[in-house]
């Protein structure tokens, strides 16, 4: 089976040798439907990891930077090289769906219409997309607020939102940054429960940053861990390690 | 091009931010309208003013004072220069005499009246365009000599010029017609037009000579006028009425000119223009500050929704084109907002101004391409401030979003 992440040595190097900070992935291979949750302290480069991974941020180096979506494979290091920049864009719209740690809704528009979206700029018609978006709000108990604008939403209903923008366009991977920090013990439950419900149905790959090891394996994510490790003259470096391939794979 | 959705985000982001749109809007529209009134109300005045003078052929008229012997050099001269519209020689005042009377039908004394000739040809402004006398008897009345006459066009009149010649006075007569009557307001006195050769043979005649065109003996065989006294000439066009005047002086000719008149208005003409350009100026760069900080603003306020939007899946150009899109949407409200006021200020003056004004003059006047310069002038004053914002906002970055902020 195809890998739909395959990262071995992506480096990301920031400031200066002496007292910057390096972030090595020394290997990630991600089979597709594959949940991990992606663990550290503060500071260990999990921002970084995911800002790799969302194609927001260059790598320095790499030896092997490939997404095998939709089984076409890109090899996203390339694509950098060449600063491709609106090929990289469109693979964002396509085939990453992202839930951020306050909503990231647009304000300007309506629920419906932030969680229709992601279709719409993939090209489908207004009509289709709105259905789909009621649908899956229904799904997340949010279909009687479809035509408030998120200002008028509590932090709970936002982040629903945000999980319904996130997975309305099915896209191959989904990338979720401490999606319930701000909100209370309840609402982080429902919210966890009802992401990973509609993540299982879909069969969608997701790598949820969090700080909690036990809320990851709760919900059934395989945690990989950010480890802090000695770096070169005093810098500070963090190592990530997770190879689908060689676990499961054979 | 930016995806077609573009449109749609940066309209919906417009709306939601109304208060703020409006306010653009508004500061367009203040900036627009009474500017572009300000010129209407200028250029609908000095256009106004312009026209009655240059409406009028006398201002264009160049008379000279006094009485000289002006050869056909001077008037191939005075022809062959690009700022003279018509030009025509005049014999002596005391030659210009003729007697009209209608021809003598069914009444036994038809009206007449003594009436001064005056010399006229193709071209000649007093016309509006028509021909005013012939070779072959054609002549034009003023409106006063026709009245006198009891005559309209088409209508037979006999010419008769008198001279005392041996102690006997003699009369010449010759058959005219009227072409036309000119309208009071070009000429008040009682006048005819007439073909310059009816002239000069007056003033041969009077001097004796014998004059084949009135069949007429005389002490000294016909010869034809080489030198005359005067001339009536009128410039091209207003402005050139001042060098036309100082040319003839220069050639020892003293004339008189409405040139005070002419020089009142282009000056106010000018006057206004410095003004006009000057409040512009002003207003363009005090507007240029305050949209480009109310953008600038808007575009850092929105960082957080633009890293959004190219996070999931914008292109840099698309997020470039969201402040550009938002600032063209600004300024075609603004534009068409600001062109209705104008168009309706422009009505309330003409309206008011109405009682003093002639026929066909108006107070506040704009032609179309006015208004395609102030829409485009607009256009850019907003286009240059959203190039500022448009700067802002590629910089957004779409890990920004993934960040709190």
């Amino acid at each position: 089976m195809e890998l739909l992440l395959d990262l071995r040595r992506v480096r990301r190097r920031r400031g200066s040798a002496d007292g910057g900070f390096t972030l090595d992935i020394d290997r990630l291979a991600i089979r597709p439907g594959e949940r991990l949750a992606l663990i550290g302290d503060s500071g260990t480069g999990k921002s970084t990891c995911l800002d790799m991974l969302s194609l927001t941020l260059a790598p320095t180096d790499w030896e092997r930077f490939d997404t095998h979506f939709d089984g076409a494979a890109q090899t996203i290091g390339a694509l950098w090289r060449r600063g491709a920049r609106s090929t990289l864009a469109e693979l964002r719209a396509r085939y990453i769906g992202y839930v951020l740690q306050t909503g990231g809704l647009l304000p300007f528009l309506t629920v419906l219409e932030n969680v229709a979206l992601p279709r719409r700029l993939l090209g489908e018609a207004p009509g289709p997309a709105r259905e789909a978006a009621e649908a899956l709000l229904e799904r997340l108990e949010m279909a009687d607020y479809a035509r408030r604008l998120p200002a008028s939403l509590s932090l709970g209903q936002r982040q629903r939102v945000a999980v319904a923008r996130a997975l309305i366009h099915r896209p191959a991977l989904v990338l979720a940054d401490e999606p319930t920090a701000s909100l209370d013990r309840r609402n982080a439950e429902s919210v966890l429960r009802l992401f990973t419900e509609i993540l299982e149905e879909q069969g969608r790959a997701a790598i949820w940053v969090t700080h909690s090891a036990e809320l990851a394996a709760a919900y059934g994510f395989t945690p990989i861990f950010c480890q802090p490790s000695p770096g070169e003259m005093g810098a500070s470096r963090s190592v990530i390690f997770h190879d689908a391939s060689a676990e499961g794979g054979a | 091009m930016p995806r077609p959705q573009i449109y749609r985000l940066a309209l919906a982001d417009l709306l939601h931010d109304r208060l703020v749109s409006f306010c653009q809007v508004a500061l367009l529209v203040a900036l627009f309208s009474p500017l572009l009134l300000l010129f209407s109300l200028k250029y609908g005045i000095v256009t106004t003013l312009l026209d009655e003078l240059a409406g009028n052929p006398a201002t264009l008229q160049v008379k000279p004072i006094g009485a000289y012997h002006l050869g056909p050099d001077f008037f191939v001269g005075l022809q062959a220069r690009p700022d003279v519209r018509f030009v025509i020689p005049e014999t002596r005042p005391i030659a210009t005499q003729i007697y009209l009377s209608r021809e003598p039908g069914a009444e036994a004394a038809p009206p007449s009246a003594d009436v001064q000739m005056i010399a006229t040809g193709p071209g000649d402004p007093m016309g509006e365009g028509h021909v005013l006398a012939d070779a072959e008897g054609g002549i034009s009345l003023s409106a006063a000599a026709a009245r006198k006459l009891g005559v309209e066009p088409g209508a037979k009149l006999l010419g008769h010029v008198e001279r005392t010649r041996a102690g006997q006075t003699e009369v010449a007569s010759i058959t005219l017609h009227v072409i036309s009557v000119l309208p009071e307001r070009l000429h008040p006195l009682i006048s005819a037009f007439v073909d310059l050769a009816l002239l000069v043979a007056s003033e041969r005649y009077r001097d004796d000579f014998a004059v084949p065109l009135f069949k007429t003996e005389g002490d000294r065989p016909w010869q034809e006028m080489t030198e005359f006294a005067s001339f009536r000439l009128y410039a091209a066009e207003l402005q050139d009425v001042a060098p036309l005047a100082a040319y003839l002086r220069g050639r020892g000719v003293e004339v008189t000119t409405a040139a005070d008149q002419i020089e009142g208005v282009l000056a106010l003409d000018r006057n206004l223009t410095i003004l006009f350009s000057a409040v512009t100026a002003l207003a363009g760069l005090g507007f240029i500050g305050a949209i480009a900080a109310s953008m600038v603003s808007s575009v850092e306020r929105k960082r957080r929704s633009m890293a959004v939007l190219s996070l999931i899946g914008l292109s840099r150009g698309s997020i470039i084109a969201f402040p550009l899109l938002q600032a063209a949407m600004i300024a075609i409200v603004g534009i068409v907002t600001g062109s209705i006021l104008v168009l309706a200020g422009m009505a309330v003056i003409n309206a008011y101004f109405l009682p003093v004004l002639h026929q066909g003059e108006l107070a506040a006047r704009l032609k179309p391409e006015h208004l395609a310069v102030a829409a485009l002038a607009a256009l850019l004053l907003v286009g240059l401030p959203a190039m500022a914002a448009a700067w802002r906002a590629s910089r957004v970055e779409p890990s920004e979003a993934l960040r709190e902020i």
